[in-house]
């Protein structure tokens, strides 16, 4: 992790180059480089999130959405509602224990993965980062119906099991009417579906560490947890909270995945912000509440992610 | 390495025009706005009556040389978002397919364009369950397409076996029925339901609060109020409750939508569907079972009141948007879609038309004439501006579930869903 | 000796754990090809049936010969080749000047790229579906592919601002005093080495792109136009679901993703281990 600096090498210019026009043309470089992605991010994302973000501020219905006339402006009204709201403040809790959850149980089991991969044999190895693959690039509303198909309560291959291995009844148990049960469902579709990048990822991070370093410390009596603790995980350790962070960031925006397993109607008990902003958007057609509670959710997102901004800082990498 | 690099790159920059040059060959932007009539249906269409699809462009075709219709075929469930979407922009379709719930709240806010009853057929005796839904101040916005009135459906060869050979007519009967296939099945099976009925399925609970005399919502002083814990209705729910916990052992949290597949598995002695359901409880292709063929029939489910169980009509209508540049052509579309003959193709389809005329015309004795009478009876969801948001929004679903699992009492439950309806049925 | 026979154990030990990992993950896809396979009376089934017994293709048949099954395989194909290639050339352009020139707002542009992937993509359905429509772009596979580099672009220069920065830049300056301009330097010296790189990144966006499904089905309208995953819901009908048939259109959907993985497997590995620990 030696902090990188090739950005004052290369800028110091070559003492051969003539000055002037060549060295406007060398400042001009960068942004020219640029320009295209921070077009298509202006385009595409910064237009229509100004969009969003002046909807919050207004109360449009149908009737201007088909008109294309500007609704009328509602100050912060929306946001008035929204935030006085007990039950926004559950699912703004709910999120956030959810997002927590997922996140801290794909760390773990990916990094359990990613450290397995490094002990098996080769062959073991090749199955292993198949099956990974495989789960990786199963779609979505795929792996929501097969998942949604192994809990169902009547045809489930889970009711059966626990049936089976507990000896008591799971016949026609439904998974979904306790959210707590439900969410333990969905948490495990999420984590399985997100287990692949981490495990890869660190996976190739743990095949940087050098072997020296961790032969030199078993030498010196470093075993097992300790070894991992001191002399492993501080090498993977910045990439194992970038991985960490955008892995929350990922699943507290989870939509997909709960919105499928519900079958498109999911019961209150199984809002998250992204399901409740889109109920309100496109079920309700209350756009600008809609919208008013996705800005909030990209506040809270931003927020919670300066930890990981910092620690992108902190390598000094950008510097 | 370095020319290896540049074949990559030559590749690279290859593929990237392609990739743009078909990308606008995909867009076709050329052909729009000439000569093509593009049609939304519903996958029922695809599914159903793909023929009757195909002869009516043919038709329309041949009338107006020079158009080439386009249907594209739509999920119910995500539609509306879709629409919401195509109807703010300027690329709309020209006809669109909706729900009979789902027009009122698109009509109020001005999406649809008026249309000429008197160009259709049978105009005058459209049924009242899919012209009330399209009539706003005096105009029709929309032309009924087809409709569905849910029956009882029965395993004849599994009611022969514990001695029942006629259909049930009074709810006694329909109980003695159910009691007598639990008895014999239910304790050989534990996975057997008397009667399917999971505890979302809303058109089939709410056909108990009609039954009872009770409403959905009524209009007060021009204002939608929400009506479901009043005696009536509790009472019917209370029946509803009642039939699920003596006679239904599944998962009570989940709706209707796999029902076919279920009811193909064989352990399931009475459903109330649609008639369509049976034949798809035996084709392979919806999950049903083919062996089963012949060994369903259909009658007018009794309700507790003496009479038969109000039916849900659930139909589609079919709009052209007020931003289609072809209204005209639009409305001649939909004028061959819904005539004469092709609402004789739907009745053959185990469908029923969409009007009282071509009502008779169902064969009383085939699988859809119980419905066919059913559907005289029918009730259809409160014309409020924001019912389709309360159906959206997945309130019934969530009251009746609850209700279903025995987690609030179908007082409470209704109790709460009041509240939540009243919040959104009054909105545009 | 028993230090060799105890790390065997160890290894020994180590596979049982791993396989058995594998098997748990492995499940819900062998569940999805093993429906795929089988007749549709015995789908659904108390109690579940493990292990495969009549075969069919009947439900590859069905998956292949529906209507559109081609035409949608290929907007698939070009929307996910030319999301990934036109972010693969968009991308490394602005990851090299991230890499490489200290310039003014350079770190801003790091901040908006990393933020930008905390906004929740489904809010902004219908913004992105106006835009769209007054660029005339709806129902094109070319607006689908622009709106999937908005997404896909943060994450790849992300990445690839990583595999740069591992590139000695010596190597560039040492390519420019032999006469080679800076982009000829790039492209004989940074581009080669970067390819390993260019790889993991394309894999990331080409899941990405593949699989996304709400923003397909908003925009494109046509049936024919239409991706894969758009085209999979098209098994959940009013008579219920083809589970058969949903299994094998989504094994035929998952298989060139998972073949192109496994081709480029090596690559990815060795790319992401340069790239990933600095990340």
């Amino acid at each position: 992790m030696r902090p990188a600096e090739p950005a004052a090498s290369l800028t110091t210019p070559p003492t051969r180059r003539p000055r002037g026009r060549r060295r406007i043309a060398r400042r001009a470089t960068p942004y020219l480089l640029i320009a295209p992605t921070i077009a298509t991010l202006l385009l595409v994302l910064g237009y229509p999130l100004f969009d969003m973000v002046v909807l919050s501020f207004q109360d449009m219905t149908r009737k201007e959405l088909f008109a294309g006339t500007s609704p009328p402006w509602a100050g912060v009204d929306q946001y008035r509602v929204v935030l006085s709201d007990h039950f926004f403040w559950v699912v703004v809790a709910r999120t956030v224990a959810f997002a927590v959850v997922c996140a801290a149980l794909t760390m773990l089991c990916g990094l359990g993965f990613a450290l397995l991969l490094r002990e098996v044999s080769p062959w073991v190895r090749g199955v292993m980062i198949g099956v990974l693959v495989a789960v990786w690039a199963m779609p979505f509303m795929v792996a929501a119906s097969v998942f949604r198909w192994l809990s169902d309560a009547d045809y489930g291959v889970i009711n059966w099991l626990l049936g089976r291995f507990t000896g008591s009844d799971f016949q026609g148990h439904n998974w979904f009417a306790n959210p707590w049960e439900g969410f333990a469902v969905i948490v495990a579709v999420v984590v399985w579906g997100a287990i692949p990048f981490v495990a890869i990822t660190l996976h190739a991070a743990l095949t940087q560490v050098p072997a020296e370093l961790e032969e030199a410390a078993r030498v010196d009596g470093a075993r097992g947890v300790t070894l991992f603790r001191h002399v492993t995980f501080p090498m993977i350790r910045p990439l194992f909270v970038v991985v960490a962070a955008l892995s929350t960031i990922w699943d507290f925006g989870a939509f997909s995945q709960i919105w499928l397993m519900r079958g498109g109607q999911p019961e209150r008990d199984y809002y998250l912000l992204g399901v409740y902003s889109f109920i309100e958007s496109f079920a309700v057609n209350r756009y600008s509440a809609g919208a008013a509670i996705a800005v909030v959710t990209v506040l809270l997102l931003l927020v919670g992610s300066a930890v990981y901004l910092r620690q992108i800082l902190r390598t000094g990498e950008i510097e | 390495m370095t020319s290896g690099l540049r074949g990559l790159v030559a590749v690279v920059s290859t593929l990237v025009v392609l990739a743009s040059v078909s990308g606008c060959s995909g867009g076709g932007g050329a052909a729009k706005g000439s000569g093509k009539l593009t049609v939304w249906l519903t996958v029922d269409a695809q599914e159903s009556w793909p023929d009757l699809v195909r002869s009516v462009n043919a038709r329309f075709e041949q009338a107006h040389p020079g158009t080439d219709v386009t249907v594209e075929y739509q999920q119910w469930t995500s539609k509306n978002l879709k629409l919401d979407a195509a109807l703010a922009g300027h690329n709309v379709p020209d006809v669109v397919e909706m729900g009979n719930s789902e027009t009122v709240n698109y009509i109020v806010n001005n999406a649809f364009a008026p249309v000429d009853p008197a160009r259709f057929d049978h105009a005058g005796e459209w049924l009242g369950a899919l012209r009330e839904p399209c009539e706003y101040n005096g105009k029709v916005y929309c032309v009924p397409y087809y409709v569905g009135a849910r029956v009882g459906i029965s395993r004849t060869d599994l009611l022969q076996r514990v001695g029942v050979t006629k259909a049930p007519t009074t709810y006694p009967e329909l109980i003695a029925g159910l009691d007598a296939l639990k008895a014999k099945f239910g304790t050989e099976d534990r996975a057997f339901s008397a009667l399917y009925m999971p505890g979302r399925y809303w058109y089939a609970a709410l056909a108990f609060v009609k039954d009872a005399g009770g409403e959905i919502a009524v209009k007060k002083d021009g204002r939608w109020q929400s009506t479901l814990s009043g005696p009536r209705s509790v009472q019917g729910l209370q029946a509803w409750k009642d039939l699920i916990d003596a006679y239904y052992v599944g998962d009570r949290a989940k709706d209707n939508s796999d029902e076919p597949a279920v009811v193909g598995q064989g352990k399931v002695g009475i459903f109330y569907g649609n008639t369509w359901e049976a034949d798809a409880a035996t084709d392979s292709k919806s999950g049903g079972n083919p062996e089963l063929k012949g060994r369903f029939a259909s009658f007018a489910f009794p309700g507790p009141s003496g009479g038969p169980l109000p039916p849900f009509l659930g139909g589609s209508e079919l709009a052209v948007p007020v931003k289609s540049k072809k209204q005209d052509l639009a409305q001649d579309w939909i004028r061959l879609f819904t005539d004469r003959t092709s609402q004789e193709r739907l009745i053959k389809a185990n469908t029923l038309p969409n009007n009282t005329a071509q009502l008779a015309d169902v064969d009383a004795d085939g699988v859809n004439g119980p419905a066919a009478k059913a559907a005289t009876r029918g009730w259809v969801t409160p014309q409020a501006p924001g019912w389709a948001a309360v159906e959206k929004a997945n309130i019934l679903q969530e009251m009746l579930e609850d209700i279903a699992t025995g987690k609030h009492s179908v007082k409470d439950a209704t109790k709460a869903a009041d509240g939540r309806i009243d919040a959104v049925i009054n909105k545009n | 000796m028993s230090i060799d026979s105890r790390r065997r154990r160890r290894r020994r030990r180590a596979d049982a754990v791993g396989l058995a990992a594998a098997a748990v993950m492995a499940f819900p896809v062998y569940w999805m090809v093993l429906t795929a396979f089988r007749p549709a009376s015995r789908i659904l089934h108390v109690p579940p049936r493990f292990w495969p017994g009549p075969f069919t293709l009947d439900n590859f048949r069905r998956a292949i010969g529906s209507d559109t099954f081609w035409a949608n395989a290929r907007s698939s194909v070009v929307v996910g080749v030319g999301t990934v290639l036109i972010s693969l050339v968009v991308g490394t352009l602005a990851a090299f000047a991230v890499a490489r020139f200290a310039f003014a707002g350079r770190r801003a542009l790091i901040l908006v790229l990393l933020a930008v992937q905390t906004i929740p993509l489904i809010a902004l359905v219908i913004p992105v579906y106006l835009l769209l429509n007054d660029l005339a772009l709806t129902d094109t596979l070319t607006g689908v592919i622009l709106t999937y580099l908005a997404f896909a672009l943060p994450f790849t220069v992300w990445m690839l601002r990583g595999f740069i920065v591992a590139i000695p830049p010596e190597l560039e300056e040492a390519a420019m005093v032999d006469g080679c301009g800076r982009l000829g330097a790039f492209r004989r010296v940074t581009l080669p080495l970067l390819a390993p790189g260019l790889i993991a990144t394309s894999i990331f966006g080409l899941v990405q792109a593949w699989n996304e499904y709400v923003l397909a089905y908003v925009l494109l309208s046509g049936n024919d136009k239409r991706t894969l995953p758009v085209w999979l819901v098209s098994f959940q009908t009013g008579f219920g679901t083809d589970y058969g048939g949903l299994m094998a259109g989504a094994t035929l959907t998952a298989l060139p993703v998972v073949v192109a993985f496994l081709l480029v497997q090596r690559r990815i590995a060795a790319g992401l281990a340069t790239g990933a620990v600095r990340g």
